[in-house]
């Protein structure tokens, strides 16, 4: 494997590791720091060779944790996902828009209401298939432009929350 | 690859209230399974101990190896039609391990109406040999058939063909075949046999002529036993139609897998394998994921994380076309490539899809495809931006990408979306339902609302005006019409999958017939991936 992951260990902060093989040997860069090491299997476990130091190691990997036994202490190591991370860093807009045109079936919150990240605004059907539109942030109901059995065009408005920053009360 | 994560809460009541519907669901096919594979009227077990005859079930499980699993195929074939009369069509099929070697197994069951044939009898025999040669699987006949029911002889007639012709092809193509001859196998029947490398007959019982004693003596005068006329030792010693004779169906079952086990085992295609793993997500809240009624939508890739191993999952282009889920996984220590829908297809999801099994063709990648499908995207916007143009592509690729296909119906799968998913005349490999899905043209409602216009307009052009009374009944008629035909049960019934399947035993079903499908090689075709 070779490429950079953005690593935790236990609870501390995110790593930047940096994986470049040559022959049995590899260059490990660690938030910009270069160490020469190597890894080969020995008995059940590894061996594990970081510039002078040769240390058995065990790893076991389930899902994206890694759980690794070495220098006589337990690690547990999270790799986080690009994906996933840049999912959660997305930025929340103020305004559920219409994904597709379609028919207003239920409207579940009115202006003034709060809601929680997860909870469904309104029920709209488009092609036969009825779609939750669903809140992506905690916040405070600030307009409803629509109403049930309306219909709707693409990128429509539907409800709009109170930008953050104002104040959150109905 | 990475963990998929899950966002499904247990707790709440959306979750609970189809929890409930689909164990309803589970419980009705664990039920209608049940009828349909052991209960038979006293009379009819009565007759089978008469005639010293197993049945179909006791004679499969002496011919599998003890504790294989059993991959039954269209078990509620003709289940809504005849009346119930003919359960399973009156055949078992099935791919099974027969001396650690998978065969596709094809057994009558003469326990009703002596096993006769019915047109849908004639189209399951014929699917389960398109499955064994697509997939090369040898195939071990278990004959026991008063043979077409003449009443009904138009419609078999009409495929009955295809069942000896596939016979000869599976033997052009070096794919072994064995007959048990348990019953008769009279006129175009005997065939069968007759087309295998090696067929066992027992002795009393079973018999293989063109025409029994009661035709020939009407037709020459000429009088005979059964035995004399097709009987196991004349056919083994004189005629050399059979070659083993044996006293017992328990004999002829041991023998049967000395047989197979003389074929020996060939290597499976390459293809990339993994440790296999159990999903990390538990199975178990499929029940609460899929939705009480057709058209609510709902995540796909909560599914895929209940299917694949360790529900780890490599998305491709997970920002694009999003009501397409595309991305690699294992299931079973099978690697496949997964398309499944996660809404209406736009353009966008059409072409990330289309490019999607471009590389898994070249890749010599199994696909998998999960159906939740109403179609493609209408409307002015969509039309000018060519989404025929694209479903086109889409349904060119799919129809001639050469890696192995499998279907499964999770939901709604409708019109041309259908088509583009690789549904059933698409010809998959396999191609499974859940009991919620539902497959048609079109939804009943619109069905409904187009079919009840044209009716009143036709009957405004004669100068008749319905009433509100009879325009409602109108619609009500076509609803009904479309409530049926679009029905999961109804569809099985009449062979548009290969079984519905219980969502939960899904992925043990997709191992199995991921493990049958790499039986055939795997034909990579050299070409360049098209970023469309």
């Amino acid at each position: 494997m070779s490429g950079s992951f953005d690593i935790s260990v236990g609870a501390g902060d995110g790593h930047v590791v940096d994986v470049a093989r040559h022959g049995g040997r590899a260059t490990v860069t660690i938030d910009g720091r270069h160490y020469s090491g190597s890894l080969r299997p020995a008995g059940d476990g590894h061996e594990l060779t970081l510039e002078d130091r040769t240390e058995r190691m065990w790893i076991l990997t389930t899902g994206d944790t890694v759980w690794l036994h070495a220098f006589g202490r337990a690690w547990q190591a999270l790799i986080v996902d690009p994906v996933e991370r840049s999912r959660a860093t997305a930025v929340s807009g103020d305004v559920a828009t219409a994904p597709m045109p379609g028919t207003v079936i239920a409207v579940h919150v009115e202006p003034g209401a709060a809601v929680a990240a997860g909870q469904t605004l309104v029920v709209i059907e488009s092609m036969k298939m009825q779609s939750e539109i669903i809140v992506d942030r905690d916040g405070v109901v600030d307009r409803v432009f629509v109403a049930v059995g309306e219909t709707f065009d693409r990128g429509a408005a539907l409800v709009a929350l109170k930008p953050l920053g104002e104040p959150q009360e109905g | 690859m990475h963990r998929l994560e899950s966002h499904v809460d247990t707790a709440s009541p959306t979750y609970r209230a189809f929890r409930e519907h689909n164990l309803g669901l589970a419980a009705e096919l664990r039920e209608t399974l049940h009828k349909a594979r052991h209960e038979r009227p006293q009379h009819a077990l009565d007759r089978l101990a008469e005639q010293h005859k197993l049945g179909v079930r006791t004679r499969i499980e002496l011919l599998l190896d003890r504790g294989s699993p059993f991959l039954e195929l269209m078990p509620l074939a003709a289940n809504r039609h005849y009346d119930g009369e003919a359960p399973q069509a009156l055949v078992v099929t099935g791919v099974g391990v027969v001396s650690g070697r998978e065969v596709m197994v094809i057994a009558n069951d003469s326990s009703i109406k002596g096993g006769a044939w019915y047109p849908i009898t004639t189209r399951k025999l014929v699917r389960a040999l398109e499955i064994a040669i697509e997939n090369r699987l040898p195939v071990v006949h278990m004959l026991d058939s008063g043979g077409a029911n003449l009443h009904l002889q138009d419609e078999i007639y009409a495929n009955a063909g295809h069942i000896f012709k596939h016979q000869c092809h599976l033997s052009a193509q070096g794919i072994p075949q064995l007959a048990i001859v348990f019953g008769y196998c009279t006129a175009g029947a005997a065939y069968t046999p007759t087309l295998c490398d090696q067929t066992i007959m027992v002795r009393e019982r079973g018999c293989v002529f063109l025409a029994g004693p009661p035709l020939v003596k009407a037709a020459t005068g000429e009088e005979n036993t059964t035995e004399e006329l097709g009987g196991a030792d004349m056919h083994t010693s004189v005629s050399g139609v059979a070659d083993y004779a044996v006293d017992t169906e328990e004999e002829a079952l041991a023998l049967a897998r000395d047989v197979v086990g003389v074929w020996g085992r060939r290597e499976k295609a390459d293809s990339d394998r993994r440790e296999p793993e159990p999903p990390f997500h538990d199975p178990d809240h499929l029940y609460g994921i899929i939705p009480d009624d057709v058209k609510k939508q709902f995540e796909m890739r909560e599914v895929i994380a209940r299917l694949v191993d360790g529900s780890m999952f490599h998305e491709f282009k997970p920002h694009y076309g999003e009501t397409m889920v595309t991305g690699w996984a294992f299931i079973w220590g099978f690697k496949v490539g997964i398309l499944g829908n996660n809404g209406v297809i736009f353009s966008e999801a059409a072409n990330k899809a289309t490019t999607f099994m471009q590389l898994c063709d070249r890749d010599g990648i199994p696909l998998l495809f999960l159906h939740n499908v109403t179609g493609f995207m209408v409307g002015r916007e969509y039309e000018r931006r060519g989404i025929t143009k694209d479903g086109a592509k889409m349904l060119m690729v799919q129809a001639n990408v050469t890696v192995p296909k499998i279907s499964v119906l999770c939901h709604a799968s409708q019109g041309a979306g259908n088509y583009a998913m690789a549904g059933r005349t698409w010809d998959p490999r396999f191609v499974y339902a859940w009991p919620n899905s539902r497959s048609s043209i079109m939804g009943p409602s619109q069905a409904a609302d187009v079919l009840t216009n044209v009716r009143v307009a036709g009957l405004r052009r004669r100068g008749e005006d319905p009433s509100p009374d009879e325009i409602s009944r109108i619609t009500a008629e076509v609803t009904a019409y479309f409530e049926q035909t679009y029905h999961s049960y109804y569809l099985t019934s009449d062979l548009r999958d290969d079984g519905l399947i219980d969502p939960l035993d899904t992925r043990n079903t997709l191992g199995m017939s991921l493990s049958a499908v790499l039986n055939a090689p795997i034909v990579r075709r050299p070409g360049g991936v098209l970023r469309i």
